[in-house]
């Protein structure tokens, strides 16, 4: 754990939660986004870049699938479509509506 | 050793209705003739090409790469036209250049064009455009964009060094509803924040300044959104000159190869539809500029060393066009064996046209491999052997110890010439009329202030900008060209665009007006007119529609006819067309749309003017009247001789919005009042004037200077108040408080970014 600290945190302005439930509630729901396999995650290069500078003999990590997620807030289920539209591109992006 | 994956595809007796559906069904984008043209060849040999010929000859025939439009043979009503390129841009560029001694030092030859700065240093200077990857994923379309032409400068000459970039965007209405939109068509507003933002992550991370630009929004563009990409260089003029020779070898440096951007150069000659987003996936690639800042790094040291011989960007086409353009005169073997991949699967033609970012293929001698691999080591990139030149003028690729690729050059580089029909009724051009506001005009998302999309770039890194997007008293003021200074130089340099749409009207004098407003960009920053060169990028439709091919055509006259009377050469250029959008409703295109962009050298640090007004006791004048281009050369001239005598205080162009909006720009410093009085139609928007601000007490010496030009003094500015005034014959026709005027023109654009 102290590793992906040091790796995957910035502690002046993030937190980090693990395995815990939705930081945000109440939502309505939550749309976590990812790159499609076999395009480029700036997001994945630059933590494994840094990765390479830190890691030890106990803890090497082979890869990373970072994922963004969006929660929405609001008294009913919004019109999905509408919203997804701005927010992926089904060109780049794999994504998944939580409902809470 | 890597087992090779390719085949063999025999074209024997194909009809050309079954050659038109293998080429759609390998995504070739050839047409019938050129399928019959390969046909044709391949009989008089002794074998069926391979699949990864076919790949070849399509990247390396496709209209990115061999302008198959620009060189064709045009009916033009009566006119029969042999090569657009040769007719208007090439001959006309080349007669002006042998009259300009050895300021042109490359042109339509390398990556880029070259002009002289001064007896050590030329500047690069290359636009292109990223429109069908941008419609498809803005953000990474464009961050590709910008990647790809700084890597056109360090491929220009031996290794330039990117020292500026300038953007240019064309979008959809932004205000349109959601359901106005097709569904599968990414909204104008989203379009413009992601090229936005791919734009400024690839050039503030890549360390690279970001000072000039345009945007401009019509409904036209919602589909086809254009996105223009412009890098300038500095290089010693000694490794302007490459040299290929036979026993140098091909060396691939920078990022790894995976199936990113496969077809790139064939998708940009098909139209987009419903269905692009689903398949045109292999199309998109997403920049990494940190690797391209390694690169850079790792190639400028390389020519600083004399390790470079030649170099060329892996763009388009990838491996295959970097190579085969190096290849094309002597011929070669490529290696795949050793390229780096980044995953493992791949077949033979998707290594060898691949368009990962962040590669350049370099040409050196045997005996500098070592020191170069030190220094990739040192900067943290890869580079790997994968070729020789030869002299046999064969295009030969060797993947796990097999031929896939043997193709003459004589026949590769050489598609057969497509010969198109044009069809355009000049109509007379309407001046702009109408009973417009000042206020309208301002908030008119054509008009107003681009603060918040330059706000998102760096536009200093590096230190040298002088002049930037922004500037006057606020640091927020539109100035016309951005200025540069050059680190070891006494001289500086001027970068201008003028973004020209065919919305209606004469294209011919949209040509003209073109040249007209791009010279004056840089003129008006204090450039010599002696000393300016341009760029020109087309975005168009379909030529093979002969009614999106004839405004092409008439333009491209007005622009010829304008650089030679300018004397103002073209010495880089490019053409996008099929900017098409396939609807149920049909086929819609792009209108025409020009962008011309000019570089221009200042000899003295003296000459450089802003665009804000400075004093509250000057006098401000007009120069110009209706466009007449003989007269405005000799405006112009004169303009530079109060220049040199330093006369001029601030001078700012006069284009959208007429008269009234650039005196509101000029005076937004709010450094004084504006009061001026002209018999000109305020909003007219007319080529060839100038607005400037001379000192009272100089009034005679400009008269004298100005004595055969057209100058009129306007008016003054004043400390009494801060409101522009404007008076059309005596009579007042716009008196308003200068700050509001601002707001307006600040806040219009920010709703949408």
């Amino acid at each position: 754990m102290q590793f992906l600290h040091r790796l995957l945190l910035n502690p002046q302005s993030e937190e980090m939660h693990v395995n815990a439930p939705p930081v945000i509630v109440p939502h309505v729901c939550c749309i976590n986004i990812r790159m499609r396999p076999g395009h480029l995650d700036l997001e994945r290069e630059y933590i494994l870049g840094y990765c390479r500078h830190i890691t030890t003999e106990d803890v090497q990590i082979a890869d990373i699938k970072p994922v963004q997620r969006i929660y929405l807030l609001g008294d009913r289920i919004p019109d999905m479509p509408r919203i997804l539209r701005h927010l992926v591109n089904p060109v780049i992006h794999e994504w998944e509506v939580v409902y809470a | 050793m890597p087992d090779p994956v390719f085949r063999s595809m025999p074209l024997d007796g194909m009809t050309r209705i079954r050659l038109e559906e293998l080429s759609r069904s390998m995504d070739l984008a050839l047409d019938a003739c050129d399928m019959c043209a390969i046909q044709d060849h391949f009989k008089s040999g002794t074998r069926a090409p391979t699949d990864v010929e076919l790949e070849v000859i399509a990247q390396t025939w496709s209209e990115h790469c061999k302008h198959r439009t620009f060189n064709a043979v045009v009916e033009h009503g009566a006119e029969i036209l042999d090569g657009l390129f040769k007719t208007f841009i090439r001959d006309v560029s080349t007669r002006i250049s042998a009259g300009k001694g050895d300021f042109v030092l490359g042109a339509f030859e390398d990556n880029a064009g070259f002009i002289r700065l001064d007896e050590k240093f030329a500047l690069c200077f290359k636009v292109e455009t990223h429109n069908h990857p941008s419609a498809i994923e803005p953000y990474a379309g464009a961050n590709t964009g910008l990647g790809g032409v700084i890597r056109d400068i360090l491929g220009a000459g031996k290794g330039a060094k990117p020292v500026a970039n300038l953007d240019v965007f064309c979008f959809g209405r932004p205000e349109l509803s959601d359901d106005s939109v097709p569904e599968n068509v990414i909204h104008p507003r989203d379009t413009m924040k992601g090229v936005v933002r791919g734009v400024a992550d690839y050039g503030n991370r890549m360390g690279i300044p970001t000072v000039s630009g345009a945007v401009y929004f019509h409904e036209k563009f919602t589909h086809n959104p254009l996105v223009f990409c412009g890098t300038a260089g500095v290089i010693p003029v000694e490794d302007i000159s490459k040299r290929v020779e036979p026993g140098m070898i091909l060396v691939l440096a920078g990022g790894h190869t995976g199936r990113d951007g496969l077809h790139g150069a064939t998708f940009s000659s098909l139209t987009l539809d419903e269905e692009s987003h689903d398949t045109d996936r292999g199309a998109v690639q997403i920049g990494n500029p940190i690797e391209e800042k390694k690169l850079t790094d790792f190639i400028l040291q390389s020519r600083i060393k004399g390790l470079i011989e030649s170099i060329n960007d892996c763009g388009a086409g990838g491996i295959s066009s970097a190579a085969g353009e190096i290849l094309s005169r002597t011929g070669g073997t490529l290696i795949l064996d050793d390229v780096h991949l980044k995953e493992t699967g791949l077949k033979t033609w998707e290594i060898l046209l691949s368009e990962s970012q962040e590669r350049m293929i370099l040409v050196i001698r045997l005996e500098n491999l070592e020191p170069l691999r030190e220094l990739a080591a040192v900067y943290e990139t890869t580079c790997s052997v994968i070729g020789k030149v030869e002299d046999n003028g064969i295009l030969q690729v060797v993947h796990g110890g097999e031929t896939v690729c043997s193709l003459e050059n004589s026949f590769l580089h050489h598609p057969p010439v497509k010969r198109l029909q044009s069809e355009c009724r000049r109509p007379d051009s309407a001046a702009p009329t109408g009973s417009r506001k000042l206020k309208t005009l301002l908030a008119d998302i054509n008009i107003c202030s681009r603060e918040p999309v330059i706000r998102q770039y760096d536009h200093e890194v590096q230190g040298n900008t002088l002049i930037k997007p922004l500037a006057g008293a606020g640091g927020d003021c539109p100035q016309d060209g951005a200025v540069m200074q050059v680190r070891g130089s006494s001289k500086y340099f001027a970068l201008g665009v003028s973004l020209t749409v065919h919305t209606g009207g004469d294209p011919f004098a949209m040509g003209h007006a073109a040249v007209d407003e791009a010279v004056r960009q840089v003129l008006v920053t204090g450039a010599n007119p002696d000393k300016i060169a341009l760029l020109d990028n087309f975005c168009a439709g379909d030529p093979r529609n002969p009614r999106d091919l004839g405004p092409l055509v008439e333009c491209l006259k007005g622009l010829s006819s304008a650089a030679g009377i300018f004397q103002a050469p073209f010495i880089s250029g490019k053409d996008s067309f099929n900017n098409t959008y396939q609807s149920p409703e049909g086929t819609e295109s792009i209108p025409l749309t020009l962008l011309t962009s000019s570089i221009g050298i200042i000899d003295d640090s003296r000459h450089i003017t802003g665009a804000s007004i400075r004093r509250n006791d000057s006098l401000i004048c007009l120069l110009g009247a209706e466009y007449n281009p003989q007269q405005a050369v000799m405006n112009y001239r004169a303009f530079y001789e109060a220049v040199q005598a330093g006369c001029i205080l601030s001078a700012h162009d006069i284009s959208d919005g007429g008269l009234a909006v650039a005196l509101a720009e000029a005076a937004f410093s709010m450094k004084a009042g504006v009061e001026a009085d002209t018999v000109q139609d305020i909003y007219a928007e007319c080529p060839g004037r100038i607005i400037f601000e001379i000192n009272a007490a100089d009034r005679e010496q400009v008269e004298e200077v100005f004595r055969n030009s057209q100058l009129s003094i306007l008016g003054h500015t004043t400390a009494a108040h801060r409101r522009l005034v404007i008076r059309q014959r005596g009579q007042e026709v716009v008196n308003e408080p200068l700050e509001e005027l601002k707001a307006i023109w600040q806040n219009a654009l920010k709703p949408w970014c």
